[in-house]
């Protein structure tokens, strides 16, 4: 018996100094490789940037203008709305940009818009944000995820608002002829009711020949054309090659490549998405274009923030730098707005820039020709 | 009796021997059937290779150690071994050795026995047929659920002496199959006990409870083990997370014995599995023979064509017929549950149907659905080989005719001579009686307490129940709505009382009190109204149905032939009922339409709605032409937009 129990005792002590040894051995590894993992953490006050708990969610970028006018249409000022509106002009990409925040408005209570229309029944601006708010609230019934993550009860309240607003549109569009507003309000019900190729294309060319180089209507029908919605990468990159081609100086379009790659590397998390050839070049352009733009353009922080995405994802840390100080504490926009945790992928970005700009030295972008194809 | 029993079932068996050879002859892949001593060896030594396989691993261990003892010196690696020997030694010992059975015997099948007093002729009849196989008749007939029939013999000291007999008959198959294709199963049944294939029944049930028992217990087990150490592991993670330290190394998850034990055990099981099997096979093409020289080789093969097709219409009636008022908690009248299957049976269509799949193959499409694949686990062979076994007999030479036995059919195997074909269910006295008491012992006592309701009311009564539950919180809604703002409802009946209220502009009152779903409940501002008047929507459709219903405007009535529901409703009822719900709802809301809709109708049922035809009919001109994408040139975009605002929901045209 005193034999047995010496073997387990000697078994016992063979087997710990064997083990002992080697378990703090994986764990000092183990330490060492989750310490390079651990999230880099810094301290945005010392880069003068905005701490993440006061970024703002809900706008691309500042716009006081925009936040009173809102601000007092739902407190039933429609008079400075519709003037506001109106301001516009014939600047139909800006028209766009202010129906969007009216819209919005519009969208969380209507009791503004309906005294509006209630005055002027033939007012095409109201008969525009009204369309438009259909679209809106349509899609703020549907939700943003996928199809298999919306329930029966979004798709009805979807397809009847939907189905509400497109006569809606073409009693807008019949009223005001010559803007492009209601029929870019469209394309979010092509989106919606999946349009043919062929019924998108002749919405298409309603819109180019009001307005060949509308902004928002570009980033609108790029949604069309991706995987996602009723294209795919392919004729999503050519769209978006299309129209920075044909943009003219001064013009932001140049960006719509930048958001193509921003969807396409969203859908395929895996894919060598900016790795292909013609990226640089579209980063440049996007860039030289940003530089044309007047300082206060109402489609820059939408701009800089795909801007800065990108930079960082192509590992320029010195132009990102710049865009993200330029961004600010806004973070209301795209690619941010696709995550789940907007505040958290943004920050992750604007952190693992800041950390490798240190890391090279701080060094001064590069600068720039604003010459085509440098 | 056991006596005579033996002598006839030499006689059968040198007979067999006959067309056997023939069929070997053709080619027809049949052997012989072990004799039934070879077939117990064969259970039995597979009861003890199972116990035997256990004690090998006991011994294989325990040599093991033995080696591990005599090397010299002691090593970490000695003692590891000596700990995982007992280890496994103490799996073997529990699961294999200790474990009980999955509980003693076969289980019995719920249904209703037929006293010979109770049944006379299809008592003379099971008699005469064992008569002329030359067996003992069963002391005990069953009839169960389904298009099945199967014989077992409660054989005691391991098949060595005969027991009781049980004969077990679908009810499916009584009511579906003439009289001479049941004589065939019956002849296929009593083609078993006079093989003695039921014999070793209990041993061999014993045998494979045993072998699949302890099978699934070792993977359970393994299975268990690994899903506890991924527990722990998980468990072990979130504690070090919570203390702030990294996770822990990830290790490859380490399996017990058991998952080593489960595929020995597993491949013994299949082993034993294939074998019995495969005998239980060629007694199934032997007991076909049986049944071929009963009834003739034409009315077998037809029977067993026959049996797939009637167990697909059982499949089907059960689940669209008798179960129809399930969600109401309905039934059909007492004795129909099963016996309305003659209802679907008698159906001139579906008779057809039926009728062609017995005379030829199934057609590959059913033949899948049924999903006969043959494997070699099967305890029956394929219907199509079997078919093909007995198309490659000659016309068998029958059992001779025994004197004394009435009720039965003629010479079968000169059996050319045109009968007239009476359903199976013929032999039976009382058969309703019957199929009551059968419902009584198979359904559970909360189903049988369901309300009886006929045939012909049960679609429309089952859809009433269902809707009355569905439109439960809109009434309670809308009876909360009427009492807190004092309005005074003159309608009489539920549906005109809400259309009031709506008229009276409470549409969402009513509609925020109706249950919420979680994405409704997170909206706020006008996306939160939409989500209001859809739910709404929803609970007013049900109630507009029931009023049709109760208004007579539609009916549900029940149909044999096509689907199980056949609908009676104005012509274009459907899409003016969607229409009208679309303005019920609409900004403002339209109550016109849907009332014109359900009380119009009520005195000319065929005619189409004609109350409001502008509306009914300009709407889906005006949503076609506006969602087709030709819109786009300016005149139809003139023209759509010269529609009023909101052009897929117009005006009310009151």
């Amino acid at each position: 018996m005193n034999v047995l129990i010496d073997i387990a005792g000697a078994g016992a002590l063979a087997y710990a100094a064997v083990t002992i040894p080697r378990n703090a051995r994986k764990a000092r590894a183990l330490r060492a490789e989750a310490k390079a993992k651990a999230p880099v953490n810094i301290d945005p006050a010392k880069y003068g940037l905005v701490p993440a708990a006061q970024l703002d969610k809900r706008f691309a970028g500042p716009d006081p203008e925009a936040d009173a006018v809102a601000a007092a249409a739902l407190a039933g000022d429609w008079r400075r709305a519709a003037a506001y509106l109106a301001g516009a002009g014939r600047d139909w990409d800006l028209r766009w940009y202010r129906l969007g925040i009216l819209t919005h408005a519009a969208a969380e209570d209507d009791a503004w818009l309906k005294a509006w229309r209630t005055e002027y029944p033939g007012d095409p601006a109201a008969a525009l944000v009204h369309a438009d708010a259909l679209v809106v609230v349509a899609h703020k019934v549907r939700g943003a995820k996928q199809a298999k993550h919306t329930t029966t009860e979004q798709f009805e309240g979807f397809h009847r608002l939907l189905a509400e607003s497109l006569p809606a549109c073409q009693e807008a569009a019949w009223m005001a002829p010559e803007d492009p507003c209601p029929w870019i309000a469209q394309i979010s019900i092509a989106l919606g009711l999946g349009w043919s190729h062929d019924g998108f294309r002749a919405l298409w060319a309603e819109i180019t020949a009001r307005d060949p180089h509308h902004f928002g209507a570009h980033m609108s029908a790029l949604q069309y054309w991706c995987a996602k919605w009723r294209g795919s990468h392919e004729l999503m990159y050519a769209f978006a090659e299309q129209a920075a081609v044909s943009a003219p100086q001064g013009s932001l379009l140049p960006v719509l490549r930048l958001d193509a790659l921003m969807e396409h590397a969203f859908r395929e998390p895996k894919a060598p998405v900016y790795n292909q050839p013609f990226v640089q070049a579209a980063v440049d352009a996007t860039l030289d274009a940003v530089d044309r733009v007047p300082a206060g353009h109402h489609r820059l922080p939408t701009v800089r923030h795909l801007l800065a995405d990108t930079l960082f994802q192509t590992k320029r840390y010195a132009e990102a730098v710049e865009q993200f100080r330029a961004v600010g504490g806004y973070i209301g926009s795209a690619p941010w707005t696709y995550s789940a945790d907007p505040v958290k992928a943004f920050v992750f970005a604007r952190t693992n820039t800041f950390v490798a700009w240190e890391k090279a030295g701080c060094p001064a972008p590069p600068p720039r020709g604003h010459a085509v194809g440098r | 009796m056991r006596l005579k029993s033996r002598a006839a079932d030499r006689t059968a068996a040198g007979e067999t021997a006959v067309p056997e050879r023939a069929v070997r002859e053709r080619g027809v892949q049949e052997r012989g059937v072990p004799g039934a001593s070879l077939r117990a060896a064969l259970v039995l030594g597979l009861l003890l290779g199972f116990y035997v396989l256990a004690l090998l691993i006991l011994v294989a261990l325990a040599v093991l150690d033995v080696f591990l003892a005599r090397a010299p010196g002691f090593t970490v690696m000695a003692v590891e071994g000596y700990l995982g020997s007992l280890a496994i030694a103490w799996c073997v010992v529990r699961v294999v050795l200790l474990a009980r059975g999955p509980g003693g015997g076969q289980d019995e099948m719920p249904g209703v026995s037929l006293a010979p007093g109770e049944q006379p002729e299809l008592w003379r009849c099971v008699r005469g047929l064992a008569e002329r196989v030359g067996t003992r008749p069963p002391t005990e007939i069953r009839v169960v659920p389904g298009a099945n029939a199967m014989v077992r013999e409660d054989a005691r000291w391991l098949g060595l002496i005969a027991g009781e007999r049980r004969l077990y008959l679908g009810a499916a198959l009584l009511i579906g199959l003439p009289e001479d294709e049941l004589h065939a199963v019956l002849g296929h049944e009593l083609g078993h006990y006079a093989h003695d294939d039921t014999r070793l029944g209990g041993p061999l049930w014993a045998l494979h409870g045993r072998l699949l028992h302890t099978a699934h217990t070792l993977r359970q087990r393994a299975a268990r083990e690994e899903a506890e150490g991924k527990a722990r592991a998980a468990a072990r993670a979130a504690r070090r997370r919570a203390a702030g330290k990294p996770p822990p190394l990830k290790r490859e998850p380490t399996r017990g014995p058991d998952h080593y034990l489960a595929h020995v055990f597993w491949a013994y099981a299949r082993l034993g599995l294939r074998l019995t099997e495969a005998v239980s096979r060629r007694q199934e093409y032997a007991a076909d023979l049986v049944a071929a020289r009963v009834a003739g080789r034409d009315t077998t093969v037809a029977a067993l064509r026959r049996i797939p097709a009637l167990e697909a219409a059982d499949d089907f009636y059960l689940r669209e017929y008798a179960l129809l008022g399930r969600d109401a908690g309905l039934l059909p009248p007492e004795g129909q549950f099963h016996g309305g299957l003659a209802h679907l049976l008698a159906d001139p269509a579906r008779h057809a149907e039926l009728e062609a799949w017995a005379r030829e193959p199934l057609p590959e499409a059913i033949s899948e659905a049924i999903a006969e694949e043959s494997s070699p686990y099967d305890s029956h062979p394929s219907t199509a080989d079997r078919v093909a076994a007995l198309e490659a007999l000659p016309e068998l030479p029958g059992f001779p005719e025994l004197p004394g036995v009435p009720g039965l059919p003629g010479h079968p195997g000169g059996g050319r001579t045109p009968r007239p074909r009476r359903p199976a269910l013929a032999l039976l006295r009382e058969p309703g009686r019957l199929l009551a008491g059968l419902e009584r012992a198979v359904l559970t006592p909360e189903t049988l307490s369901w309300r009886r309701v006929p045939w012909a009311e049960l679609p429309a009564q089952a859809r009433r129940e269902s809707w009355a539950r569905e439109v439960g919180p809109l009434l309670e809604a809308m009876t909360q709505v009427a009492g807190a703002r004092g309005v005074a409802l003159y309608d009489v009946t539920y549906l005109g009382r809400l259309l009031e209220l709506i008229d009276h502009g409470l549409l969402y009152d009513i509609a925020d009190r109706l249950p919420r779903s979680e994405q409704a409940g997170q909206s706020s501002g006008r996306a939160a109204r939409e989500f209001a008047r859809t739910a709404f929507r929803s609970a007013l459709r049900p109630l507009a149905l029931l009023t049709a219903l109760d208004t007579g405007l539609c009916r549900w009535e029940l149909c044999w032939s096509g689907p199980a529901v056949r609908v009676a409703a104005p012509e274009r009822f459907a899409e003016a009922l969607e229409r009208a719900l679309d303005h019920a709802v609409a900004e403002p809301p339209g109550t016109a339409p849907l009332r014109a809709l359900l009380s119009g109708g009520g005195q000319t049922p065929t005619a189409p709605p004609t109350t409001s035809p502008t509306a009914f009919s300009a709407a889906p001109q005006t949503a076609t032409q506006t969602a087709f994408p030709t819109a786009f040139s300016p005149e139809s975009s003139a023209a759509s937009s010269a529609v009023p605002s909101g052009g897929l929901y117009p005006k009310d045209p009151v």
